[in-house]
């Protein structure tokens, strides 16, 4: 096996001492400004991953004689002599190693083998306690939920200073998943807890897409725990992934503070389009429900329209509208609500973009919002000047010219 | 339909391809050095098979893969990270009949896994070792098909991540092991329409919101399915186009910086749709060539920022899609050089 100690091992005849800077390079960096780190700090720095890596490089290879000695000894035929000493020595084996990796992901959480090794170390735990412990046994008990906990923990620390540590976002799922095997009553108040440390690591980062992604996984995890729990069908007819009606509304309110805190901020846009499409399937098609559906549409239209005269250059409000035009809302509204107010809807909203154009007559985002409108209208057989949409491109070929392709593209289309 | 217009937007002007440092990247590319005293190992270490990946394919679009002078070594770190897997959800009673699969890990002290059996192979693949690959390709495919869900989705490793990302990393790895049969492939497509936005863009998982490096792996996977026409193109690209920001770097969602490694997820996706021309070539390229640190070599995130091997390949990558004369062509959707890709199908037909 070769050593760890031949890095890329690409050689080279003329070998040139890796100074500190030369060797910065190896890094997948972000954000690192050339002329913000001094060589001194450098060389700190440096001294710190030496140790880090040490660290890790200790911890690894600690794990891989534990998982050895967990293998060899599980093969031992039982009432043998050395049994017991065998079982002594691999307790303290496994802590030795447990607490070497503990230490090592606190400070570099990308250490994927390491997290491994203390799922298979906890999932050892699993089978020794089947979450049928003896009813009296309460300290057993106890101390499997004493470590599934402070597991919980150690990915907490890890992801406050390392966000985007793919890893330790997968380990941590992978917890709140296996914890019902060790305790179903745990495991549905962390999952109801999870949204704490999402909303934390957002407050820091309000794109950190782990996060996001985290809570789609987390919300997808409620759900199947709320439909075991209830036995009932959670399915909603039109929806692949299911949604409870509490937690639409819940998430219409995280959407509109994160937008309200930051128009440019597409994760929360993305969030609200989603759980409004899920909303609206939740009604149903019946034209009961028109006046709810109109609703919501009018009102969307409204705070849009408020965005976008704040600040017309914020791409994250125009893919929106898009969305609210064009997209899964708009069009089960189309079932629902009558062709004429909806085109009542559509018109006013014309209205606005004109306004907005004449007094910005360069915001390229409202000038193609423009077009769009108009060409869908005249499709749906309004009276709208058509000839407008060529115009309008015409000039966003020149007030754009970076994607002078795609508007030229454009025109041939039409 | 393309007018002459367009087509002056698709390559760069003389005067950018002219601020290449060709040779002091190909220099800070050979000073990843051994070395003991090396951030290179520590930084790296859970993923060198991919800074292998990056390093080596660098050097190969640089076309200075024949001043490596110990194949050797990186053939024997790459074997050093072999990893024989039991695969998951198969009938025991059937193993012996079944060839034992093989992943390989970032490093040789640690697990196999999708995305370093990706770089294994397109590692083994720019060195030209395609009888190497084939010795191995069962035992591959046999890994790779451990991994596949039932509703069509990618684990990453025996631990369950799913992640489009793993889509792509499934797809392309069978593809080169030229064993696309092993997995349901229709189930793959599904999965990966299930991740798309309204936006014409992917995101990791299902309701996920779009990002460039997700989209890049979606298109991949379904260019590899040959499912390409079954997305909105024009919404696609449309989103793809509005990454170019004023400075000419692209980013990889809305209201984000610029960043390098956009350059290869946004470009080479535009370049599967062949919608290449919707983004401005000369600005972007400018945009790459200032983030190159002029002093040692390598490319950096953006203008300013240190450099790092991975934002050297994708700033190389990019480059090289947006026709650097200098440059071998990368293929968008394999991310190997073209010719690399040639001598594939040639050792196929031979
Ligand atoms: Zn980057």
């Amino acid at each position: 096996m070769l050593s760890r100690s031949s890095v890329l091992s690409i050689q080279h005849k003329t070998f040139i001492p890796c100074s500190i800077r030369h060797l910065v390079l190896c890094r997948a960096m972000h954000g690192v400004q050339r002329n913000t780190l001094q060589a001194a700090q450098l060389d700190e720095s440096g001294d710190r991953i030496v140790r880090l890596a040490a660290a890790a490089h200790a911890a690894l290879e600690c794990a891989r004689t534990c998982l050895l000695s967990i293998d060899g000894d599980d093969k031992d035929i039982d009432g043998d002599d050395g049994a017991l000493t065998n079982a002594s020595s691999r307790t303290s084996r496994i802590e030795t190693a447990m607490k070497a990796s503990r230490a090592a992901l606190e400070v570099n959480p990308d250490e994927y083998t390491l997290w491994n090794f203390r799922k298979r170390v906890l999932e050892r735990g699993i089978g020794d306690t089947p979450g049928k412990r003896e009813p009296g046994n309460k300290t057993q008990e106890m101390n499997s939920l004493d470590v599934w906990q402070d597991e919980l923990r150690l990915t907490k620390v890890a992801l406050q200073t390392h966000a985007k540590a793919y890893p330790a976002w997968q380990h941590r799922l992978w917890l709140l998943q296996q914890s019902k095997r060790v305790d179903a009553e745990m495991h549905t108040l962390w999952i109801k807890q999870e949204r704490v440390l999402c909303e934390m690591l957002l407050a820091k980062d309000e794109r950190n897409f782990h996060a996001w992604a985290h809570r789609a996984n987390v919300k997808r995890l409620a759900l199947q725990m709320k439909s075991e729990l209830s036995s009932e069908p959670a399915a909603i007819p039109g929806c692949a992934d299911e949604h409870g009606p509490d937690m639409i509304e819940q998430e219409l309110e995280f959407s509109k503070q994160h937008i309200l805190a930051n128009f440019a901020n597409y994760s929360a846009w993305h969030l609200r389009s989603v759980t409004l499409t899920k909303k609206v399937a939740l009604l149903g098609g019946g034209a009961e429900h028109a006046e709810a559906v109109a609703d919501i549409v009018e009102k969307e239209l409204d705070w849009v329209r408020n965005a976008y005269y704040t600040d017309p250059d914020v791409e994250s409000t125009w893919i929106y509208h898009r969305w609210l035009l064009e997209g899964e809302l708009m069009e089960r509204s189309s079932s629902v609500i009558s062709s004429a107010r909806r085109h009542g809807f559509l018109r006013a909203e014309l209205t606005a973009l004109n306004e907005l154009v004449e007094m910005e007559p360069n915001a390229k985002w409202a000038l193609l919002a423009k077009a769009r409108l108009i060409r869908f209208l005249a499709s749906e057989g309004q009276d709208t000047d058509s000839q407008q949409v060529q115009i309008i491109l015409a000039r966003l070929r020149e007030l754009d010219p970076f994607r002078h392709g795609f508007y030229a593209d454009l025109l041939s289309m039409q | 339909m393309m007018t002459s217009d367009n087509k002056s937007h698709r390559s760069m002007d003389e005067s950018v391809c002219a601020q290449l440092l060709a040779e002091l990247h190909v220099e800070s590319l050979l000073r990843l050095e051994a070395s003991s005293e090396s951030y290179l190992q520590f930084l790296l270490e859970h993923k060198k098979m991919s800074a292998m990946y990056w390093a080596l394919t660098s050097l190969a679009l640089l076309r200075s893969l024949h001043t490596l002078a110990d194949r050797g070594a990186v053939l024997a770190f790459i074997k050093g990270c072999e990893r024989e897997t039991t695969s998951a959800g198969e009938d025991k009673t059937n193993r012996s009949q079944i060839a034992p699969a093989l992943g390989y890990a970032g490093n040789v002290d640690q697990d196999a896994h999708l995305l370093y059996t990706l770089s294994a192979v397109q590692c083994l693949a720019v060195l030209g070792e395609f009888v190497l690959i084939e010795a191995q390709a069962d035992r591959i495919a046999a890994y790779v098909r451990s991994l596949q869900n039932a509703d069509g989705s990618f684990c990453g490793d025996a631990y369950g991540e799913v992640d489009t990302r793993f889509s792509y990393a499934a797809l392309l790895t069978l593809q080169l092991i030229r064993r696309t049969d092993a997995v349901d492939v229709e189930a793959a497509v599904n999965y990966v329409l299930s991740c798309r936005n309204f936006d014409g863009g992917f995101g990791c998982i299902p309701f996920a919101e779009s990002h460039a490096g997700q989209v890049f792996c979606c298109v991949g996977a379904l260019k590899l399915a040959g499912a390409l026409d079954r997305v909105d193109q024009t919404t696609l690209g449309w989103w793809l186009c509005q990454r170019q920001l004023p400075n000419g770097g692209l980013n990889g969602r809305p209201d984000k910086k610029e960043d390098v490694c956009y350059s290869w997820w946004v470009l080479s996706s535009l370049s599967m749709l062949d919608k290449q021309h919707w983004i401005d070539a000369n600005a972007l390229g400018a945009f790459i060539m200032r983030a190159q640190d002029d002093e040692y070599g390598g490319i950096a995130d953006r203008p300013g920022d240190r450099a790092d091997v991975f934002h050297t390949f994708f700033g190389l990558a990019g480059l090289s899609l947006l026709g650097h004369p200098s440059l071998e062509h990368i293929h968008p959707m394999y991310a190997l050089p073209c010719s690399v890709i040639r001598q594939l199908n040639f050792s196929e037909s031979a």
